[in-house]
């Protein structure tokens, strides 16, 4: 389940940032690492995942994700917590 | 001098008051429209309701507590807070006790508080503030960095605004110091522009003549008010109106921008400014498909970075369903040390578009001059005056022209000339109106907020693995986000561990002045093109760049 978050994850951000389909996306992967990942852009990722997954992340929490495995974390706690209250 | 405030929104009294300073004109809606709304203000999911009523008592609880704390007219209250009403109420509270207040950026999650604050220590001892208007987090930080710290501290939070003790009001006089507004210069070089309560009123009279501001007018901003934009266009703008600002966190706005779309269709607001990249972000950050009802706005006005005619388009393109004509999108030229509007264009026309060959690219107008300002093109080499249709350096003279930067004489001198501000922008003036083509010095205007490429340079010869003073940081059209990418160029002397310095020189750069690069291209050591002077080109290595000719790690 985690991986298969990660790999979806992945697949956005390659997207958002129209890198090539073999760049290493790792939960270490950092803005730093990727081109042009600046706060607006980091925006136009948030919404592709929100979409993929068919959720709505918290916005106090999505600012500040230090990873891209922070953001996969947010999401299963999203996800969970979705599952939980229904 | 003095001008006419509004009577009451809904009617009752149309009685308006004649006011010299900010004070008279809060005083006076406070009094006529007390149960008028002044601001919807959006903070997550809650929204805070403040009529004029409420902001004048809760402003005044902020002048007793300045008062209270010793804090006496003429005296300089730095006010660095997060999105939360208390920027109204502290803002003016300050107004009230006589005071100048200043709205500073807040450290972003990103800068390093350490280095933020070693910043302001410089500047604080420049403009030695009495009185720092706070968060509790934000305080502790500045405690421990600011040297000498001897301020007097307010946390706004709402116990302040139960502050008791005798009434303070002090009406204060029109060539007063009202305000500063601090440029966003990278490191401890702000600017603080000096603006005095005649140079706010007679720019109001003469900006809502511009643009027809009326009392049937309304407001949608995510602006921060540490932004001439947010600051004049919008808040002054709402309370010397007495008209209604629905307001908008900047951070949530950025992550949720439908958020504004959200804010006009409900509250059916009349006037939007917004900075060129916002317009790309409101198209790039909605959902395909989805529409809202903006027949409200009048204009949506593009001020504070370059204006572009393809941005436009997009943003026509996406939103002509949704009530958007092209009529509605114009175009302002502003700066703090005009208090805002330089030239406006005439709401209800088309903004006009230009392709001249000396600019290489067509350029939007920005309208004419606002009443009274004058604007001279000079040639930036010679000094002497260009006629119509040349591209040189816009300088500006008018009636609310700012009075010099605070304590810097020498700054005021270089830029402050026999009543001629020499602005740093290029441009031209085409029947009448202005257009802007780009700037004189290296300064880069990024999501509305401006820094200069020297000083990141300055930043990047710190960072190990750049040969110091071997980089150069330049500005590339992103036409996709409307904004302006920062890219560095960088000579390093191991291009094996080009990540790791790529990686460091981000993270220096945002670290301290919260600015994310778009990306770094390590060279190895030569590579960069110099002048004849020996100094590396910004120009030559931007258009080789643009060429493609920087390969990682190879020479040009």
């Amino acid at each position: 389940m985690k991986e298969e978050t990660l790999d979806k994850i992945r697949t956005c951000v390659i997207a958002t940032f129209h890198l090539p389909p073999e760049t290493p996306i790792t939960r270490a992967t950092t803005s730093a690492d990727v081109d042009g990942w600046d706060s607006l852009s980091h925006a136009m990722l948030i919404m592709k995942v929100e979409q993929e997954f068919a959720l709505e992340l918290p916005f106090d929490r999505v600012y500040d994700l230090a990873n891209v495995g922070e953001l996969a974390d947010l999401v299963q706690a999203t996800l969970g917590a979705g599952a939980q209250s229904t | 001098m003095p001008i006419p405030v509004n009577g009451a929104r809904d009617g009752s009294s149309n009685k308006g008051a004649l006011v010299r300073t900010i004070a008279e004109a809060f005083v006076a809606h406070a009094q006529l429209q007390p149960d008028a709304l002044f601001s919807t203000f959006i903070q997550g999911s809650a929204t805070t309701r403040i009529t004029f009523g409420e902001l004048f008592a809760r402003s005044s609880a902020y002048a007793r507590a300045y008062a209270n704390l010793g804090v006496k007219p003429g005296d300089v209250v730095i006010i660095i807070l997060k999105h939360s009403p208390h920027l109204f109420y502290s803002f003016l509270g300050a107004i009230l006790a006589g005071a100048i207040p200043s709205f500073i950026p807040f450290p972003s999650p990103k800068q390093r508080a350490d280095l933020y604050w070693d910043d302001h220590d410089r500047l604080f001892a420049r403009i030695k503030p009495q009185a720092l208007v706070t968060y509790s987090e934000n305080l502790a930080a500045a405690r421990a960095h600011i040297r000498n710290f001897g301020l007097a501290t307010i946390v706004a939070d709402d116990e302040i605004l139960t502050t008791s003790g005798p009434d303070v009001l002090h009406q204060g006089k029109p060539d007063d110091v009202a305000c500063l507004q601090h440029s966003s210069g990278t490191t401890g070089l702000k600017k603080g522009v000096m603006l005095t309560n005649r140079a706010i009123l007679v720019h109001h009279d003469a900006y809502r003549e511009a643009i027809g501001f009326g009392n049937e007018d309304s407001i949608a901003s995510w602006l921060p008010l540490y932004h001439d934009m947010g600051f004049v266009a919008c808040f002054l703008g709402s309370l010397l109106q007495g008209t209604h600002l629905v307001l908008l966190d900047p951070f949530e706005w950025v992550m949720r921008p439908r958020m504004l779309l959200d804010a006009i269709a409900q509250h059916r607001t009349t006037l939007c400014w917004l900075p060129n990249f916002a317009f790309s972000h409101l198209v790039n950050g909605v959902r395909e498909g989805d529409r809202w009802d903006l027949s409200s706005i009048r204009a949506f006005i593009n001020c504070s970075e370059p204006c572009k005619s393809g941005t436009f388009e997009r943003f026509l393109n996406r939103f002509s369903a949704s009530g958007v004509s092209p009529e509605k999108l114009q175009v302002c030229y502003a700066m703090a040390e005009n208090v805002f509007a330089v030239t406006q264009t005439p709401l209800s026309h088309l903004a006009k578009a230009l392709h001249t060959d000396e600019a290489q690219h067509e350029l939007l107008s920005c309208g004419p001059p606002v009443d009274g300002v004058e604007i001279r093109v000079l040639d930036p080499t010679t000094r002497e005056r260009l006629p119509a249709g040349r591209i040189g350096e816009i300088c500006i003279r008018g009636p609310f022209l700012f009075n010099g930067y605070y304590r810097q004489p020498e700054k005021t001198a270089e830029r402050l000339q026999d009543g001629w501000y020499t602005t740093g922008d290029m441009g031209l003036i085409h029947e009448d109106e202005l257009y802007i083509s780009g700037r004189v010095d290296d300064m880069l205007i990024v999501n509305g907020r401006n820094y200069y490429a020297h000083e990141l340079e300055a930043l990047l010869a710190e960072v190990d693995g750049i040969i110091p003073g071997r980089s150069v940081a330049i500005g590339v059209d992103d036409d996709f986000s409307g904004a302006t990418a920062v890219v560095v160029l960088a000579e390093c002397d191991d291009l094996r561990g080009a990540r790791r310095v790529a990686a460091a020189a981000k993270s220096a750069v945002l670290e301290r002045t919260g600015l994310a690069l778009h990306s770094f291209v390590p060279i190895e050591r030569g590579g960069l093109v110099k002048t004849t002077s020996g100094k590396l080109s910004r120009t030559k290595n931007k258009e080789l760049y643009l060429l493609g000719r920087f390969k990682v790690g190879t020479k040009s």
